[in-house]
């Protein structure tokens, strides 16, 4: 199916009274994917926080709301993300261009909590349009393995305060506390 | 003896044509314990940019007598293709001959038969492991290196092969770059999406007017396109179609070719004079000059080289860098009926609304702005050959420790004339090797099969010969 990407949909201030409308506790993760489904992905602010940086794929928090953050990511090729979980919120990625490779990944032993041996489950590859969803406590990855930019919008409900890591290696979990500014 | 008899290991990253051919070469002629890890990050191993396309349209660029992946048996492809027509029966419209382009997505076939082939055909402690993932980093060390792989996992390596090919074009220089964040704007011209959701009515821009932009103006056709077609480029100059001929007798020989690039040129220019003049064609002297075209590179001083690159190269590429008579016929009858309209000159600005974007483009040799109304902008301008722009992790991982360097010219990086790549101090590397592409500035003629061909086998004669390496 192809999806036009130029029709406008759903504005932010649209999406931000639809998820004001949700329970924070109720809402789950198909509520979150139509309504990250009906974004406008022409939308000027959007596009205004569209930036690449060589050292590591760009990180711009485009909205945050007491429901949820959007995030604006920009990948060059090659460039992608920890082994990591969103302590417990929910989270959809939506392709604005590009192609994403999005990992999910299991736990295959469970030493404690802050050892666990991770190994990838299940891999797939997104293009423009397509969802990347993970369910709260879900492990995964994202990454451009493409050899094009790509560009990626992502909303976490609710705000990202910290984040769980993984290293694959080791096993070593450790939490990271998530820290913005809107120039970030 | 291998070091304490294990398997000697080599990583090779890249799985296009470069590194699967390596890899059939190793695979075929390894006599001791081998292990070789091909790593690529697409889906398919065996097809890279070039024969990754969806389109039939695709034509190779070279006839298939020239596409073999063997330099002594040189008809290998096609017997591979003619004996697959055969069973398969409609591979191709017509019947295959020596002189046939044929679809590149079909060659993409070829290249994984071989290495499929050559893995079945290996000695039993000779194994190919193929890895479907990104390699991020290296880390030599004094008995080989170690690989990371986007996963978090590591390899280990005696030795590595870089075979990462073709990059993609960067975003044409423009003061005001805001457009290239829309999605009308279009930045990799291979994108499987560049040319969906174009309403067949629409008009479209193409920057660059070589190969790839044919590339992307057949596919346009291939789906129904009835809108505009602009293409802008500097020079306004498209590739030339190739023909049959016949050969053209040696007039140069290395020793006595001159070593400046204006009196290079002028001699080649009278040559063609002459040989047109004796019934001769232009294409046929071009291709004489083939068998020795990387030792003339290699003679000129640096200098020349560069006066070659700026003055030279862009008719070099549109004369030798020839296109598939079928394709140039499509697009002659584009550029007839104008529904494809070249413009030479610089993009100035975009101007963006709801509805499409009007581009502004300065013609060449004046100060007269033309501005072209189009639904999307696609980058067509070829690949990038300057290290030093790409922001691959992998690449800033071997710059930043001073692995590896640019060549002189920043086209490609610096080797030796086994492969092996200098470091940033131009100690040349034990354990990191590369082929194709990036042999750009010591080879000049090393980015179509002719080429690589030769260098994947005796690239993979070295590393076998090398075997003890510790
Ligand atoms: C569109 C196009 C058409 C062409 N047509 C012809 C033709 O008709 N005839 C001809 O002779 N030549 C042609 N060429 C020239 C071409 O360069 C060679 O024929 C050949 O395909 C080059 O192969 P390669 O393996 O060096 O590069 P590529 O095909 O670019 O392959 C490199 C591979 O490495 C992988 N890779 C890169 N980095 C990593 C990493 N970090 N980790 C894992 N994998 C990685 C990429 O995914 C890719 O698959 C064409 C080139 C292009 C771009």
């Amino acid at each position: 199916m192809s999806v036009n990407l130029l029709t406008k949909r759903l504005t932010l201030d649209d999406f931000i009274l639809e998820m004001m409308r949700i329970a924070p506790q109720d809402l789950n993760l198909e509520q979150l994917q139509d309504l990250v489904a009906q974004l406008d992905l022409n939308d000027t602010l959007l596009r205004q926080h569209i930036t690449f940086s060589d050292k590591t794929y760009a990180r711009k928090l485009l909205c945050r709301t007491s429901r949820f953050d959007m995030l604006v990511l920009s990948w060059h090729p090659g460039q992608f993300t920890t082994i990591h979980d969103h302590a417990g919120a929910l989270n959809v990625t939506r392709v604005r261009s590009g192609t994403l490779t999005a990992r999910l990944f299991e736990v295959y032993d469970k030493r404690s909590s802050t050892e666990q041996l991770v190994r990838v489950g299940s891999e797939e590859q997104l293009v423009r349009g397509e969802l990347a969803s993970v369910d709260r406590d879900r492990i995964h990855q994202l990454a451009n393995t493409s050899d094009e930019k790509l560009v990626t919008l992502h909303v976490y409900a609710h705000p990202l305060s910290s984040i769980n890591v993984y290293c694959p290696n080791s096993g070593q979990v450790d939490r990271v506390a998530l820290q913005y500014t809107l120039e970030q | 003896m291998t070091k304490n008899n294990l398997p000697i290991s080599i990583a090779i990253i890249g799985g296009g044509f470069s590194g699967s051919i390596v890899a059939a070469h190793l695979l075929i002629n390894a006599t001791f314990p081998l292990n070789i890890k091909l790593i690529e990050r697409r889906p398919t191993f065996g097809r890279g940019v070039a024969y990754g396309t969806k389109y039939g349209c695709h034509l190779l660029n070279v006839p298939a007598a020239k596409m073999s992946a063997f330099p002594d048996d040189p008809e290998h492809f096609l017997r591979w293709v003619q004996k697959e027509e055969q069973s398969r029966g409609n591979l191709m419209p017509s019947v295959v001959k020596p002189d046939t382009f044929v679809p590149r997505k079909i060659y993409g076939e070829y290249v994984q038969a071989v290495l499929d082939e050559a893995e079945a055909a290996a000695k039993e402690n000779v194994q190919l492991e193929r890895i479907k993932n990104e390699a991020v980093s290296i880390s030599p060390d004094a008995n080989g290196a170690t690989v990371s792989l986007s996963t978090g996992q590591t390899l280990r390596a005696d030795k590595i092969v870089l075979a990462l090919g073709n990059f993609p074009p960067t975003d044409p220089a423009i003061q005001d770059k805001s457009f290239y964040t829309s999605l009308r704007y279009v930045s990799y011209p291979w994108s499987p999406h560049a040319l969906s959701d174009i309403d067949p009515n629409d008009a479209v821009l193409l920057i660059g007017s070589g190969l790839t932009m044919l590339d992307l103006a057949v596919a346009l056709k291939e789906q129904g396109h009835a809108g505009a077609i602009h293409v802008v480029s500097r020079h306004g100059l498209l590739p030339y179609p190739h023909k049959f001929t016949t050969p053209y007798p040696a007039f140069l020989s290395v020793e006595g070719a001159p070593k400046a690039i204006r009196s290079l040129v002028r001699l080649v220019r009278e040559e063609v004079k002459n040989a047109i003049a004796r019934g001769y064609d232009w294409r046929a002297v071009l291709d004489s000059l083939r068998p020795i075209t990387q030792q003339l590179w290699q003679q000129l001083p640096l200098e020349e080289q560069r006066r070659f690159l700026r003055h030279v190269r862009i008719y070099w590429e549109v004369h030798r860098h020839r296109v598939s008579p079928g394709v140039a016929d499509i697009v002659a009858e584009m550029l007839h009926s104008e529904q494809m309209v070249v413009h030479a000159g610089r993009i100035q600005a975009y101007d963006e609304d709801d509805e499409a974007v009007d581009v502004a483009i300065r013609k060449r040799h004046t100060t007269d702005i033309e501005v072209v109304r189009v639904a999307r902008v696609i980058n067509s301008t070829g690949t990038e050959c300057d290290y030093r722009k790409f922001g691959h992790p992998l690449i800033q991982n071997l710059r930043s420790h001073g692995f590896i360097r640019s060549d002189a010219l920043a086209i490609g990086l610096d080797v030796s004339p086994n492969g092996a790549l200098l470091d940033v101090d131009g100690v040349v590397s034990q354990i990191l090797y590369t082929l194709g592409p990036p042999r750009q500035g010591r080879l000049w003629e090393t980015t179509a099969v002719p080429e690589i061909r030769v260098q994947a086998q005796e690239l993979a004669q070295e590393l076998l010969r090398s075997r003890n390496y510790s």
